[in-house]
Formats: C-alpha cells, sequence, structure tokens
C-alpha cells in the first residue's frame, strides 16, 4: 500500500460525496454524501500524516470529526423545521424562490 | 505559554461574556429578552476597549498558529459595528414577527468569535476552526425564523452548499499540506518558493481552497447560493450577513495569500481579477432586474464582493486598507439600508420589500424615507458619502498597482449600479402609494439608523481621519 493508493481511494469517495450532493434530491441523502466528502478529507490527513511524519494532519482529524459533528446536529435541526412547515424534504419541492 | 495566552486574549474575554450571555438568557423574562442583545453591545464594547492595539504591535501565538495584531484589530472593528448595529436593528423586528429569543443575540454575538479566530489564524486548522464556528452560527441564523417557510429554505440551501464549500476548501487543504508538509502559513510559503509551483497535486490543492474562499465571499460563479439565502433569511440577519462574514472571509483571505500564497502571487491575482470582473458585472446586471428590494440588495451585495476583490487583485498596501476602510463604510451603509428595510409593513401582503412598497413613503415618513435615501446614495458611491470615499480608494489602489483595465471596469459598475439604487429613491419620492404601506420606527431601530447615518455622512465629509486610523492599523 503506497500512499497513492489512499489518495485514490479518499478521490473515488470525495467523488461519490461530491456527485451525491449535486445529483441527489433527498436532503437527507445529500447530508449523507456531505459527510462522505469530510470523511475522504479525513483519509487523505490521515495519510499524508503517516507518509510525513507528522502529527498534525492526524490532530487535524479530530478537529474535522468534531466540526462534521456539530454540523450533524444543526443540519438535521435545520431539515426538521423544513419537514414540519412544508411536509417534504426533497430539494426540487424547496423552491420558494426561483433562479 | 505567557504570550500564547495574550494572543488570544481577546478571544477568551468574548467567550466568557458569551457564556454570561448564555446565564443572562436564561435568567430574563420572555418579554425582556432585547436585555440580552443590549449585554451583548456592552460585552462586545467592552472587549474592543480592553483590548486595543499599544503602537504597531504583533502577538504570535501558540507556535506561529495565530497572531494578534492590529490587522485583527481593525476587523474586529468591523465585527462589532456590524453585530452592534444588527442587534439594535433586530430588537423590534424580532418582536413584530414573534420570534423575540434570547439566543439570537447569543449565537450572533458566538459567530463573532469564529470570525476573530479566522482574521487571526496564520495556520489552516484554526483557519478551518474559525470558518466553521462561524458558519454554523450563520446557518442557525438564516433559519431562525422556524415558522416562515423562506427562512427554512434559507437555512437549508445555507447549509448544504456551505457544508459543501467547506468539503471542497479542505479537500484542497489537504493537498497544500501533502505538498508542504505543514498547516503553517509562513511552512508553506517558504516551500512554494524552493518548490514551485507547478506541480500538478498543489494545483489542484490551491485552486481548490481560493474556490472554497470564493464560495464563502459569493463571488461569480460561486454566488449561486447567496440571492437565495440573502432573500430569506429575517431582514437584520441578512444585513448582518452581507457584511460580517464575508469581511471575516476576505480578512482570513488576505492574510493567507498574502503570507502563504506570495511566491505564487501572479496565479492568484489572475485567478481573482477574472473572479472581480465577473463578479462585480453580474451582480449589478441582475440586480436591475429585480423587483424585491431585498432581493436587489442580495445582489448588490454580490457585486459589492467584487469592488472589494480589486483592492485584494491590487495586491499592495493601500489596497488591503481600502478594503478594511470600505468593509467599515459597507457596514454602516449596508446595515442601515436592511434596518429600515426590516420595519418595513404591508398590510395583509407576504412579500413585504418589494419595490412597490417604497411607492409614497417620503410623505408618511420623512425621516425615514431620508435615511433609506442617504444609504441608496451611499451604495451608489455618490459623493459626498462615505460609499464614495470607499469605491475611491479601492479603485486607486488598484491604479497603483497598473490596473487601470480593473479600475476602469469598476467606474462603469458602479454608474450601472446607479440605476437600481436610484429607482427606490424614485419610488419613494415621486410616486404615489398603491397601498397601505408604512416604515414603524421603533425607538432602537431609530437608534441604528441615526448611528448608521451619522458615521455615512462623517465618513463622507470627513474622511482624512477615518483614513488615518485605518492606515495606523494595517501596516
Amino acid at each position: 500500500m503506497t500512499l497513492q493508493h489512499y489518495l485514490a481511494l479518499s478521490a473515488i469517495i470525495f467523488g461519490i460525496g461530491m456527485t451525491g450532493v449535486l445529483v441527489r434530491r433527498n436532503l437527507i441523502v445529500m447530508f449523507m454524501s456531505l459527510e462522505l466528502m469530510l470523511n475522504a478529507v479525513n483519509i487523505n490527513l490521515a495519510a499524508f500524516s503517516k507518509y510525513l511524519h507528522a502529527m498534525n494532519g492526524q490532530v487535524f482529524i479530530v478537529f474535522v470529526m468534531a466540526v462534521a459533528a456539530a454540523e450533524a446536529a444543526v443540519g438535521l435541526a435545520l431539515i426538521i423545521t423544513l419537514f414540519k412547515n412544508k411536509e417534504t424534504i426533497n430539494a426540487d419541492e424547496v423552491n420558494f424562490f426561483k433562479g | 505559554m505567557g504570550q500564547s495566552i495574550v494572543s488570544i486574549l481577546p478571544e477568551i474575554l468574548m467567550t466568557i461574556f458569551g457564556l454570561m450571555l448564555i446565564v443572562i438568557d436564561v435568567m430574563s423574562k420572555d418579554e425582556k429578552k432585547s436585555g440580552v442583545g443590549y449585554f451583548g453591545i456592552a460585552f462586545i464594547l467592552l472587549t474592543l476597549l480592553a483590548s486595543v492595539p499599544v503602537g504597531g504591535f504583533k502577538i504570535v501565538g501558540f507556535d506561529q498558529m495565530l497572531v494578534w495584531d492590529s490587522y485583527a484589530y481593525a476587523f474586529f472593528i468591523v465585527f462589532a459595528i456590524a453585530y452592534i448595529l444588527t442587534t439594535l436593528g433586530s430588537v423590534d423586528y424580532l418582536k413584530a414577527n414573534g420570534i423575540n429569543k434570547g439566543e439570537y443575540y447569543t449565537i450572533l454575538y458566538f459567530s463573532i468569535i469564529g470570525m476573530m479566530f479566522m482574521v487571526s489564524a496564520t495556520d489552516l486548522s484554526v483557519l478551518y476552526l474559525g470558518l466553521e464556528t462561524m458558519a454554523i452560527a450563520m446557518y442557525i441564523m438564516a433559519g431562525f425564523n422556524k415558522k416562515d417557510k423562506r427562512s427554512n429554505e434559507a437555512g437549508i440551501k445555507y447549509f448544504i452548499i456551505g457544508a459543501f464549500s467547506s468539503g471542497i476548501l479542505l479537500y484542497g487543504l489537504t493537498y497544500v499540506y501533502g505538498y508542504t508538509g505543514s498547516t503553517k502559513y509562513s511552512v508553506i510559503a517558504e516551500m512554494l518558493r524552493t518548490n514551485g509551483v507547478e506541480n500538478l497535486n498543489i494545483k489542484l490543492g490551491l485552486v481548490m481552497m481560493l474556490a472554497g474562499f470564493a464560495f464563502k465571499i459569493s463571488a461569480v460563479p460561486f454566488h449561486m447560493w447567496a440571492p437565495d439565502v440573502y432573500s430569506g433569511a429575517p431582514t437584520p440577519v441578512t444585513g448582518f450577513m452581507t457584511v460580517a462574514p464575508k469581511a471575516a472571509a476576505f480578512g482570513a483571505l488576505i492574510r493567507f495569500v498574502m503570507v502563504a500564497l506570495e511566491p505564487a502571487s501572479v496565479q492568484w491575482q489572475l485567478f481573482f481579477s477574472i473572479l472581480a470582473v465577473l463578479t462585480m458585472t453580474y451582480g449589478n446586471l441582475v440586480a436591475i432586474a429585480q423587483n424585491n428590494v431585498k432581493r436587489m440588495l442580495a445582489y448588490s451585495a454580490i457585486s459589492h464582493a467584487g469592488y472589494m476583490l480589486i483592492g485584494l487583485v491590487a495586491a499592495n498596501d493601500l489596497g488591503y486598507k481600502a478594503i478594511a476602510l470600505y468593509m467599515i463604510i459597507y457596514g454602516f451603509m449596508n446595515i442601515g439600508a436592511f434596518t429600515i428595510l426590516g420595519q418595513l409593513k404591508n398590510k395583509g401582503i407576504i412579500d413585504d420589500e418589494r419595490l412597490e412598497s417604497f411607492a409614497g413613503l417620503s410623505k408618511k415618513h420623512p425621516l425615514a424615507s431620508l435615511a433609506m435615501l442617504i444609504f441608496m446614495f451611499s451604495l451608489a458611491g455618490i459623493p459626498p458619502l462615505a460609499g464614495f470615499v470607499g469605491k475611491f480608494y479601492i479603485f486607486s489602489a488598484a491604479i497603483k498597482s497598473g490596473l487601470v483595465w480593473l479600475a476602469i471596469v469598476g467606474v462603469v459598475n458602479s454608474a450601472i449600479a446607479c440605476y437600481y439604487y436610484m429607482r427606490v429613491t424614485i419610488y419613494m419620492y415621486f410616486k404615489e402609494a398603491e397601498y397601505d404601506a408604512s416604515i414603524e420606527m421603533k425607538p432602537a431601530s431609530s437608534i441604528a439608523t441615526f448611528i448608521a447615518v451619522v458615521f455615512v455622512l462623517l465618513i463622507g465629509v470627513f474622511p482624512s481621519f477615518f483614513i488615518n486610523i485605518v492606515k495606523m492599523m494595517i501596516v
């Protein structure tokens, strides 16, 4: 396993996450795709950290995970308030403003 | 260690006060929640006073992870102005819309701590943490009016696109880290100087990072979230969002490109000069077509980010000073305009802020109309108001760097912008009212508007005093 393997894996996961956000229309699935993007970042950081023999990449991962947790709390709360008002979590039906 | 603590002393103070704010919120009665906001104003003023810079000081802390200097202080002033005016302007808006809650002021307050960390960051991890502290608070603020579908939509859109852009920024950041072996700006600059920026990995990393920043400052073509979020969020929050987070993103971006990307200055200047032209032109052209004043001001906020990008591209001292000065001026005039917009009432019409609501307002509310007129003229950049001073310095910075073409594009754009700002004043002064709209100025929002008007006039008439202050701060 070389560094390139890890980078390729992370690029694939990042690509899946990015496509998910852009293509899927269910807000929960979009949200999960966002988490995938952050996980790709974590894989990258861990791989570089090991390769460079520097710890700050791994410390960074802890930060990213903490922030992702906070984001999950806020994001789910926003989705719930939306669902209470509109009874939908489909991104295409969230279209009060057009264009 | 002692120096490290001193370097984050303002943030520590802000955090302690912020925690006190939560306690005050719990202790105050439901109808007296505005008190939380007034305490917030007092706390932020106290922190401002306690951290006054003495001379050209610079305190580096935590092994060069962040630095507290007069540059960070100058941006702190911008955030404080934004907080004070927004809080005063929100008090009546929140009561009128039945969302008078203490956490409104507290979350707004905590977002400023994130912004302060962003501006003083000299390490990518501090930058990221500051950015997210700010962004998560702003997602909540955008969706604060839980019962309003527009506010829900603004919150969700801001959240998805904000998190998406942070993901892109982070992914770019990992490549920068992998290539340079460090997250410190100074080490990144050193590595770029010795190894160059021709490597594909570092190019990818830097472009993704700068794109992430461009999302945050809503530069075209990374702007698509801005109009919807700005027009859906509660009106005073929109005023805040167009000023403080944008100032923070600019502050962090300037430090990042100035220190870390100094060896790659040709490349990023090209990148941002293209964005500046696109942002100004697109923002202004689309703003012309808007019939809703809030949405029009949202597009105008995009075009103002374009003007500020000119100062960034100029990449000289004058440019950075001009951005800081512009941010202060823009804070006064834009939050002032949004305060008045928040007090606009239509009877029985949901779409509150359309242009027709302004028809004939000058007869019913001469003072509020006059204030709105001053803000609109200032946003358009007509002398002798503050907006002119800001634009003048931005464009002269561009000319000093030999970017005459960019300055010309900017001037042409501010001429286009006059059209849609003037349209509001024409409606106010020369059209007859079609239906019953009114501006109900209560004491708190009147004070906010008054402060904003006074400063817009003062900076416009006596610019040298304020310019000297900014010159002293940003070295």
